[in-house]
């Protein structure tokens, strides 16, 4: 290692990419073709699921039949603060909806389970989610909510989250907690809080981001869709700033927030060093305090410097290596990030979101300037010509064969396909099956977060030869040989 | 909190802690056992989503199912127009050669005609639709598995009146495993048989590279179709393969038998026993070598077993005869909670644990935290069943013993089947290994011994 590729290496963290070049993410959203793979859930997955149970203090009753309870069941979005030795957490609550209740309503099943839910837990606050056959049958659970408040002098939240409504269920829960949690009560507060909007915050994510806020010096008064309790979210409007980390459309809480209680907000990632910088410069920045700004130097100082040598190696150990990364595979905004700056070249293969009225599908391929070079005959034979050009790279649109085409051509080094598993793995391509971070419980923000993932890659490009390797014995058999 | 049982019995609405799944599920793995078969849900986005996610990662595989997509529009206007395009699509993107298309509650609950809508359809040639009625607020996971099951045979099969020495076997919601033995067993009969559905070399084989291939695995097509040649149809597990097989009894004219799942000592018994009588061949020296072998272990470790204590929470069709191989052991099984169950089912619990003079709380339609509330006033020394009895395990401090359906934090266990005397085998090392681990690590350091 020798100090000017460090000091190459330093400048491109440094100067790379602006902050704009975070990724928006209003205009994105998964395909839902009848019929076609869909990696997507519903608005009952992403209200129950993303945004309510990393609230620790909520008792949340699924209105509706068993299998959504029993699906979403598992809590391992809830890791955090307050968790241990609260009575609910990890239990599953329903009000397992039979034909009876689906026929006659299920309005006095849901007040009872309310009922007995308080006899048994005594919760300080409730949530309601429906399912899908709720707003259908007409059960009124804004009014079984009301009356249960009234009753039990305890919070309800009503959530009409039903599986098939167009709007994302997290935005469901995320209004009504903005307006009408925040701003029930009023703790105190301290210099630089902030309130978190994005999923990112749990787990091992939240320690690593805790760790680095408090060393700044921002203090985090609640967090949307993060870990955090209904306590903190009643103060939320109390924050001097919102950051906004999401892979998913919720901007606009960000702005109700903004629009409600005057606090600004800002986009920030803390996946992939160079996003941890530049998210941390433009806090720093918003505050224009000097002192927080130093600190923000200082810290980002210790993030290069601390993780150089093991940043370094990697690079060496990666360079020259191509990934496939498909936009619809989850955070794949954060792996296309920590892949720039590990010096993997990224060939972006998104679904074609251009067309409202899609029938077939369509797909772009983003591919460098220099990767393009060598399909010159491809891109001739197939008539290609790109849809938008940059000084980097091109964006072509492509059908399903040629992405598949494409792909075998530029032999990526390693496919990040996404939970759709459109195109799981090419020939010559060693699969991600294993590297979804989702499945594995891997989180990847922050620094360790960042080198936790440079160790997965090397573990997936380098170590996984038993994949590739053919035993003698096989490839010595040959067609019509002895039979054993 | 909780500290006594009382609690238990005043809930009427509040289900915690499920100990089953909705019918959806056991009709996507059902159908997935059908060569080049595409399981279609007729629902919302997330429906087949929650049941992919949780059948992914019981199996470690990808699982791939459609969905009609049903979202505000269909739910106001029918889901007709998302059904007719999703089986348009299917067919040129995937090209599968069977699409079985399942209800959700969603759909049942705007009142989709699936069947008549299929019927609408024009297939192209060679291709086949199925579909069967699985609203989520009936029955369980197992219910679903009966109804794709059954809607397969129904609408597959004809009746023939040729008929050959074939038996015709439904096996049940188990591992790819526990299918290899179950063909094993009858394998060796050097008998013709069936077993459908087959999801040996579909959750245990390669994921396939291409999106239009399938797995080598499945019962194909033809066997089903010809499901009316064959001179018996057996069910292996009340629950999930009864109403199948006695749909496909009538429709096509055969007998029928209902047997347990082959889990255990006497329940394998009586599976060869059947086998036995139908092809009327002679016992294998390969099944009486395991069976043998299976006694002998059994011989040697019960002193181990004998009155312990275990809480079985599981299928219906996997704790009968669970019950049947433990209190055979000499283990009591002091509480067997399952999901909805027939009285009769109750009955032969009771009928089980009298005849080998034991007692036991055995409860249906019920939830796993009525389980915890009892277990908090007689606690056990082992519990088995699905994954989610994880918390419980921790809560009370008692070892869990994994088996049945979902066990989605552990690998391979697909691999190895229960069911057969290799499966017993299986079972006892499993129930053994929590017993003595447990034993060694509750020991002092002093006490600690290489032997038993």
């Amino acid at each position: 290692m020798n100090n000017c590729g460090q000091e190459q290496d330093r400048q491109t963290l440094l100067e790379g990419l602006s902050l704009n070049s975070i990724p928006k993410n209003d205009n994105k959203r998964l395909l839902q073709i009848p019929g076609v793979f869909y990696g997507g859930g519903c608005c009952y997955m992403a209200c129950r699921g993303l945004a309510m149970s990393p609230i620790a203090d909520v008792l949340v009753i699924t209105h509706g039949p068993v299998g959504c309870a029993y699906f979403s069941w598992d809590n391992s979005r809830a890791q955090g603060r307050g968790r241990q030795g609260s009575p609910f957490v990890n239990r599953s609550f329903s009000t397992d909806m039979t034909e009876n209740d689906v026929i006659f309503g299920g309005e006095e099943k849901l007040a009872l389970a309310i009922e007995e839910a308080m006899a048994l837990f005594q919760p300080s606050t409730i949530a309601i989610c429906a399912t899908c056959p709720v707003g259908l049958i007409g059960d009124d659970i804004e009014k079984v909510a009301e009356l249960a408040e009234k009753k039990f002098g305890i919070t309800v939240i009503p959530l009409a989250c039903e599986g098939f409504k167009n709007i994302p269920g997290y935005k469901i829960a995320d209004q009504k907690i903005v307006n009408e949690i925040f701003g029930s009560q009023s703790r105190a507060v301290e210099e630089f809080s902030i309130n978190i909007v994005g999923e990112f915050y749990i787990g091992s994510n939240k320690q690593e981001i805790d760790a680095l806020f408090k060393q700044i010096g921002y203090h985090v008064q609640s967090a949307l869709m993060g870990s955090t309790t209904l306590e903190e979210l009643r103060s939320g409007h109390l924050a001097a700033l919102t950051i906004l980390g999401s892979d998913k459309a919720i901007d606009d809480v960000a702005q109700s927030i903004e629009e409600k209680y005057g606090i600004g907000w800002l986009k920030v990632d803390f996946t992939g060093l160079s996003n941890i910088i530049r998210s941390l410069r433009a806090m720093a920045d918003y505050f224009g305090d000097r002192a927080l700004k130093e600190r923000t130097e200082a810290a980002i100082k210790e993030i290069v410097q601390g993780s150089a040598p093991q940043r370094l190696a990697y690079r060496k150990r990666f360079a020259g290596l191509t990934a496939a990364l498909f936009e619809d595979c989850f955070k794949s905004d954060h792996f296309q990030a920590m892949l720039a700056d590990l010096g993997v070249e990224v060939i972006l293969i998104s679904q074609d979101y251009a067309k409202d009225e899609v029938t077939d599908e369509g797909f772009l391929g983003t591919i460098s300037r220099r990767l393009v070079k060598g399909l010159a005959e491809y891109i001739r034979l197939n008539k290609l010509s790109p849809e938008q050009e940059n000084e980097r790279s091109l964006t072509f649109l492509l059908s399903r064969v040629q992405v598949r085409e494409l792909l075998e051509l530029l032999k990526p080094a390693l496919c990040f396909s996404g939970i759709t598993q459109q195109f799981e793995y090419t020939e010559n391509c060693v699969r991600s099956r294993t590297f979804n971070s989702e499945e594995r419980g891997v989180q990847y923000a922050g620094v360790q977060g960042f080198l936790r993932f440079a160790q997965d890659l090397e573990m997936s490009m380098f170590i996984a030869h038993w994949e590739t390797d053919v035993p003698e014995w096989i490839s010595t058999a040959k067609a019509g040989g002895p039979q054993c | 909190m909780l500290e006594t049982a009382k609690a238990e019995s005043a809930r009427q609405a509040l289900h915690i802690d499920p100990l089953r799944m909705c019918q959806p599920i056991g009709a996507i793995y059902a159908a997935l056992g059908v060569q080049a078969c595409m399981p279609h849900s007729h629902g919302s986005p997330g429906c087949c989503r929650y049941q992919k996610i949780l059948l992914s990662k019981h199996f470690q595989k990808t699982i791939r199912v459609t969905s009609s997509m049903l979202k505000e529009n269909a739910a106001i206007f029918g889901g007709e127009e998302n059904l007719k395009t999703a089986v348009k699509n299917i067919f040129d993107i995937y090209n599968p050669q069977l699409i079985a298309v399942h209800s959700t509650c969603l759909s049942e609950t705007i009142g989709d005609h699936v069947s008549a809508i299929l019927s609408e359809i024009e297939l192209p040639a060679g291709k086949y639709l199925v579909s069967a009625q699985t609203p989520s607020y009936v029955g369980s996971h197992l219910t679903g598995y009966a109804n794709m099951v059954e809607a397969l045979l129904s609408q597959l099969a004809v009746k023939l009146e040729l008929k050959k020495k074939k038996c015709f076997i439904i096996p049940g919601l188990v591992n790819p495993a526990d299918i290899r033995e179950i063909k094993a067993i009858a394998a060796s009969f050097n008998g013709d048989f069936c077993v459908c559905p087959d999801i040996s070399d579909v959750f245990d084989a390669a994921t396939p590279e291409k999106h239009d291939e399938y797995s080598p695995g499945g019962t194909p097509l033809s066997e089903i179709i010809s499901a009316g040649s064959c001179e018996l149809v057996l069910a292996l597990g009340t629950d999930a393969a009864g109403a199948p097989a006695a749909a496909l009894a009538k429709k096509c004219a055969l007998p029928s038998a209902i047997l347990d799942l082959p889990i255990g000592i006497e329940a394998t018994d009586r599976y060869i026993r059947q086998l036995q009588l139908f092809f009327g061949s002679a016992p294998l020296a390969e099944l009486k070598r395991q069976r043998a072998q299976l006694i002998e272990t059994v011989m040697n470790c019960h002193p181990y077993l004998y009155k312990k204590k275990v809480a079985v929470f599981c299928d219906l069709d996997l704790a009968v005869p669970f019950c049947e191989f433990l209190a055979g052991l000499g283990v009591v099984p002091a509480f067997v909670f399952t999901g909805p169950a027939s009285d009769e089912i109750d009955v032969r619990l009771q009928e089980i644990l009298a005849r080998y003079e034991t007692k036991g709380v055995v409860r249906s339609n019920t939830d796993l935290f009525e389980l915890e509330q009892y277990l908090k006033n007689e606690p056990v020394d082992v519990l088995i069943g699905e994954v989610h009895g994880k918390h419980l395990a921790r809560r009370l401090d008692i070892p869990l013993v994994r088996l049945g359906f979902p066990v989605t934090d552990r690998f391979i266990h697909p691999f190895f089947p229960i069911v057969g005397y290799k499966g017993a085998l299986r079972i006892l090392e499993m129930l053994l290994n929590a017993i003595l681990d447990r034993a060694d690590r509750d020991r002092a350091a002093e006490e600690l011994s290489f032997t038993l």
